[in-house]
């Protein structure tokens, strides 16, 4: 579904990423790890389409086609989501009536007629519940004024709105507290299914108890340094990241 | 009569000449002792210049090269059908009144429509003068006062408005400026007077009619007595290259709230100043400010608050849209008075610059003559924020739909201050019509 | 919670620790101001024809132009001609070739000032160029800029050895005729500082001078001019304190800072100038023109200012941002106690594309002080992608002082970012409470709560300067706060 080949790219003049390589099938979900200012983060806004993130090697295809090549809206559309580290907030703009143009945006380029509104309400009602969100989240700006937990959950929500095929969540483990972070798991798995891939860029192993991902990648200097199954992130979380990286260097 | 009129560093200009024309053909009545003293002071003082703090961004040296002449005095039947259109006319439940270059057209000399009493500033002069100096003095010497003192010598008639009851009806002045092909100049007054424990929402609507549009010199007093409230609006919507000075003066009594939205959304020069007094504790005026700049239009807004007693509060929220070869200026001072402790001021202004010959300024200023207050502002000018930009494309909107979008939410932080939605939603329409992408905008309303 | 009125009075009467006369005989022009004035003070120091000119085109402009009075401050009329433009120590025969041949009397002036200067020359590494009065009269560490190339003399130096570098730069930052002030220093200007740092250089020590103002009724007008050459780097010290005086005097001096591609200028100024006694009789006018102009890309121009003295500061260092990515700064302390009056601030000039500036202002007023910050953020069409954060806040002690803040934003470049921020406030009370509870003084409380307040701008200053900042700080403050 995901293929990443030797990925450079550079942010305000500095290397960030430094060749990573990376292939994410249908049906599997992804961990990708690492200490800060590693690169994960930079990873995730390359591929959703940043302008100010500079691609100076390598490709990245996603279902046969070129990524790089479009702009981030017709990722979206395609079906790539992220789910940002820190949501930006924007006042003014209804957070329904961003999900809904948005929705509308990817049935109109697969030649889907718009989704009417009252079965839209009902769709967003239900995945709220599901979500455990609050009924005042459907007259508030976008991401206006929720606390980290809350922003974190309306990512999953928009992602189990939009369905996406890929979903990259940045980090949106942090921030929570067991029982969201119960929640937003759920969420997720809700979402796994054989045709869909999920990369989870994270700090810690606490969120792959509730999602059990098929591989482990530790990313460090712009590199993927070691690849395993979960059983690598639970060697991380015991023995911290130093050995990954002295390995390396051995 | 006028030993200042030219003096040697500052001769006379053609309008200042024109003006005082005006005022030797005024007959006497009942405010001439005030009316005089205002002309004198205005002829010493002369037309602001861009050296006057604030007209630093507003240079008025081609209307002073011109002569003016008063505005044709014309009766409602004059008017053709389509001034009548209201922002608000077409809604039911508003209602209206008419002025047309300042003389109010009032089917009866003393009106009362759904509990405020209308009356014309000519008719009171008439009966009981005295009643009217509190809203008219003190003059003052102040450049953004300058105006003022030109409307307050040469205002023929106005509308006098006293709000008895709690007012659940909003009421409509809808000022006509129509011309007849010369270089008019017309002086609308309105004096809003609020009773104790009244309330009631007023908005001043200024359009055009016709090819000719007048230099309009408005002015508008309002008092507010204890624990009264008055949301006012004034919406400047006149068309083409007229220019219009507006002046605002608020006073405002112990416990009282004010909530004022000036909007600009049309004419060539559109200088709109708010002074607001809060002369008595617990007081509080929350001014918004939306001013669109369009093609070719110049937009200054200055407001001056001033917390004059323990305990008062105020808002101030401006948004400046600049698009074309607009500017826009929003010049705002919180003024705190020594013992007015416990005053609490906000500003917040943003600017949104979207084109390269557009041009935005601002002013926000604060003077503090007492230590126990809390008083801050904020400013920003500049583009879309790219961090928003960027999440709405993520999630796949197209970027003319989610730049839209961002200019709309820009300005939504005035809209959803109003607490009339029929007002409001003319306002948005009228608005998103001068936005880029306006066809997007609608949709999404 | 506020201490005993008896204690509020004591530390209010806090004295000015710096007030005294050193007796030196003065060689004195009679007070006054003609073309007579001005040509007389060019002969005196040597000048060439060109500098004459110079100063008659300035002062000839000067006379068609009006003192300004925009400014939020309130003075007797100055007359400009009861005023002697110039005075200079007596030894023009034998000028004193190092330290030990300056006059005893002057060096033990600079020791009650606290300022030791060959000691602290040493220790610090810190070469000081004395200004006396108004002839420079001691330098050291000439020798050891000299190897590095760097030219750092008195102003009357570099016209005899540096005509061509002084009659290039001179006024190309602040015109002859920029404001009334600036013009009134063009025409008359006694001496001042020269720095010039060859490309690529990094000026090997912090340059120093401290200005004193002595004589009785004279005015100092002061001029320094600092160019940095492609890639160089310098960063500049200016520190003053002056006698005690009934009488105001005028202060009107010009700097000007100029920064090729690539170069860097830090300049950094403690004043601490006579403000006046507590009934705001007597202390120091000082309407300072300051301004820098990063004519090169990437360059940039810092000024750091702690303002504590004078009874009326008139001053906005400014930036020119000419240069592509070049960078201006602006941070300050402005203290107003009693009846001192500032009006302070800076204006930032975008003019190249992507440059960048940052403000941040904090002022604070005691007594029945005003003080205000007035700042000009200027972004024309030329400047894609300009930005600007400024940070204003203000801190009241007492109510019967002012503080006002008049900032002007004009943008005209849409892909510019211009930010401002202000507060004003007051010590808290729950702060204050907090620190007695904890044993700590009132005094020391209002001390800690202040540096605090200020320190985002003392972290911009040279160590040495840091210190010393602080202190002032608690001095001027000492009793606002009872």
């Amino acid at each position: 579904m995901l293929k990443i080949s030797n990925l450079c790219a550079r942010v305000a003049g500095k290397d960030i990423l430094k060749g990573v390589n990376l292939t994410v099938n249908a049906g599997e979900v992804h961990a990708i790890m690492g200490p800060n200012g590693s690169g994960k983060s930079t990873l995730a806004q390359v591929l959703a389409g940043r302008e100010d993130y500079e691609v100076t090697d390598g490709s990245v295809t996603f279902e046969g086609r070129d990524l790089l090549a479009l702009p981030a809206e017709e990722r979206a559309r395609a079906g790539l989501f992220l789910g940002f580290q820190y949501p930006v907030e924007i006042p003014g703009v209804n957070n329904v009536y961003l999900l809904k143009a948005a929705l509308n945006a990817k049935r109109k380029a697969a030649g889907e007629p718009e989704v009417d509104a009252y079965d839209f309400l009902t769709l967003i009602r239900q995945k709220m519940k599901f979500m455990q969100m609050s009924e005042s989240f459907l007259t508030r700006g976008v991401n206006e004024g929720f606390s980290g937990g809350e922003k974190k959950r309306n990512e999953v929500l928009q992602m189990l709105v939009l369905e996406p095929k890929l979903a990259i969540l940045d980090e949106t483990d942090s921030g929570l507290d067991i029982d969201a972070l119960k929640v937003v798991s759920a969420g997720v798995n809700s979402l796994r299914d054989p045709k869909r891939a999920v990369v989870l860029v994270t700090h810690y192993q606490r969120l792959l108890d509730y999602i059990v991902p098929d591989q482990v990648h530790v990313l460090s200097g712009g590199r993927i340094r070691k690849s395993g199954d979960k059983s690598l992130a639970q060697e991380l979380e015991r023995r911290g990241y130093d050995w990954v990286l002295e390995a390396q260097v051995a | 009569m006028s030993p200042a009129l030219q003096t040697p560093d500052r001769p006379a200009s053609a309008a200042l000449r024109s003006f005082e024309a005006q005022w030797r053909t005024r007959p006497a009545d009942s405010l001439s002792p005030v009316r005089e003293e205002a002309m004198q002071r205005f002829l010493k003082l002369g037309l602001p210049t861009m050296r006057d703090e604030t007209w630093r961004y507003t240079n008025l040296r081609s209307l002073a090269a011109q002569s003016f002449v008063d505005a044709p005095r014309m009766t409602r039947g004059e008017i053709e059908p389509s001034a009548s259109l209201s922002l608000l006319g077409g809604t039911e439940r508003a209602a209206t009144v008419l002025v047309i270059n300042g003389h109010p057209a009032l089917p009866t000399a003393d009106t009362m429509i759904n509990g405020i009493e209308i009356n014309t500033i000519g008719e009171i002069a008439r009966l009981d003068p005295k009643s009217l100096l509190r809203f008219i003095e003190p003059l003052s010497d102040a450049d953004q006062q300058r105006w003022s003192l030109l409307n307050t010598a040469l205002f023929v008639d106005g509308l006098y408005l006293k709000i008895t009851t709690q007012v659940a009806t909003p009421l409509v002045i809808l000022h006509v400026a129509t011309g007849n092909g010369v270089n008019n100049v017309a002086y609308p007054r309105v004096i809003i007077e609020a009773s104790p424990g009244s309330s009631a929402t007023i908005i001043e609507h200024h359009v055009a009619q016709g090819e000719h549009t007048p230099l309009s010199n408005s002015n508008t007093n309002i008092a507010l007595g204890r624990d009264s409230q008055l949301e006012h609006y004034r919406v400047f919507a006149t068309g083409g290259g007229a220019t219009h000075i507006d002046s605002l003066n608020i006073h405002q009594e112990q416990g009282s709230r004010c909530k004022q939205f000036t909007i600009a959304l049309g004419g060539g020069v559109v200088r709109a100043t708010l002074e607001g007094h809060m002369n008595q504790p617990h007081a509080s005026l929350d001014s918004y400010s939306l001013l669109v700049g369009h093609e070719n239009r110049h937009v200054d807004c200055v407001n001056i608050v001033t917390h004059a007693a323990p305990d008062t509060r105020s808002r101030q929220t401006a948004r400046a849209i600049a698009s074309d070869s607009s500017r826009v200026i929003f010049n705002s001072k919180v003024v705190v008075n020594a013992g007015a402790a416990r005053s609490d001021s906000q500003q917040s202004s943003r600017g949104l610059l979207l084109s390269p010959t557009a041009e935005i300024d601002t002013r926000p200023q604060l003077e503090i003559h007492a230590d126990e207050v809390k008083c801050a502002h904020g400013a920003t000018t500049g583009r879309l924020d790219p961090d928003m930009l960027f999440y709405m494309l993520s999630r796949g909107l197209d970027r003319d739909t989610a730049q839209s979008l961002l200019v709309y939410a820009f300005l939504a932080d005035v809209l959803t201050g109003m607490s009339v939605p029929t007002a409001r939603a003319s306002i948005e329409n009228a608005l998103i019509a001068q936005l880029p992408d306006s066809q997007i905008l609608r949709k999404f309303r | 919670m506020s201490s005993k009125p008896q204690d509020v009075a004591a530390l209010i009467g806090q004295k000015y620790r710096h007030g005294f006369v050193t007796d030196i005989e003065s060689d004195s022009l009679p007070p006054g101001l003609d073309e007579g004035v001005v040509t007389a003070i060019s002969k005196k120091k040597h000048e060439p024809q060109f500098l004459l000119d110079w100063r008659l085109k300035a002062f000839r402009h000067w006379r068609t132009m009006r003192e300004p009075t925009w400014a939020y401050v309130h003075y007797k009329p100055i007359d400009y001609q009861d005023i002697s433009y110039y005075s200079a120590p007596r030894a023009p025969a034998n000028a004193p070739k190092s330290l030990d041949e300056v006059d005893p009397k002057l060096l033990e002036t600079y020791a009650k000032l606290g300022i030791p200067l060959h000691e602290r020359a040493r220790l610090a590494g810190v070469a000081v160029d004395a200004v006396f009065d108004s002839v420079s009269v001691a330098t050291t560490f000439k020798e050891k800029l000299g190897k590095a190339g760097v030219i750092f003399c008195s102003f009357s130096d570099a016209v005899r050895d540096h005509p061509r570098l002084v009659e290039r730069y001179l006024g190309s930052v602040v015109p002859t005729g920029d404001n009334f002030f600036a013009a009134l220093n063009s025409a008359v200007f006694s001496d001042g500082s020269f720095v010039y740092v060859p490309p690529g250089v990094r000026c090997p020590m912090e340059l120093s001078t401290y200005f004193r103002i002595n004589a009785a009724k004279t005015g100092q007008f002061e001029r320094t001019l600092i160019i940095a050459a492609e890639g160089a780097s310098v960063s500049y010290l200016e520190g003053c304190t002056a006698p005690m005086r009934d009488e105001n005097q005028l202060h009107a001096a010009v700097v000007e800072l100029v920064a090729l591609d690539n170069a860097q200028i830090k300049y950094s100024t403690v004043q601490n100038w006579y403000p006046g006694d507590e009934n705001g009789v007597g202390g120091i006018y000082n309407f300072v023109t300051k301004r820098g102009e990063c004519r090169g890309h990437n360059s940039k121009i810092s000024w750091t200012q702690v303002e504590t003295g004078s009874a009326i500061t008139w001053k906005y260092p400014s930036c020119i941002l000419r240069g592509e990515n070049s960078i201006g700064e602006f941070y300050s302390v402005a203290v107003a106690n009693n009846y001192q009056q500032a009006d302070t601030g800076t204006k930032m000039i975008h003019i190249g594309r992507n440059t960048k500036s940052t403000i941040v202002s904090k002022g604070i007023s005691a007594g029945h002080a005003e003080n205000v910050y007035r700042g000009l953020v200027k972004i024309l069409p030329s400047a894609a992608g300009a930005r600007n954060f400024t940070q204003c806040d203000s801190l009241l002690m007492g109510p019967q002082c002012g503080a006002h803040t008049f900032p002007y934003m004009e943008v005209k470049n849409p892909t510019a970012t211009v930010e401002h921020e202000a507060s004003t406030s007051k010590i808290g009370e729950d702060q204050l409470f907090y620190c007695l509870q904890r044993g700590i003084s009132a005094e020391d409380a209002v001390n800690m709560i202040v540096s605090g307040f200020c320190k985002v701008v003392f972290k911009e200053l040279p160590m040495e300067f840091a210190v010393e900042a602080q202190n002032l700080l608690s001095v001027s403050l000492e009793g606002a706060v009872g």
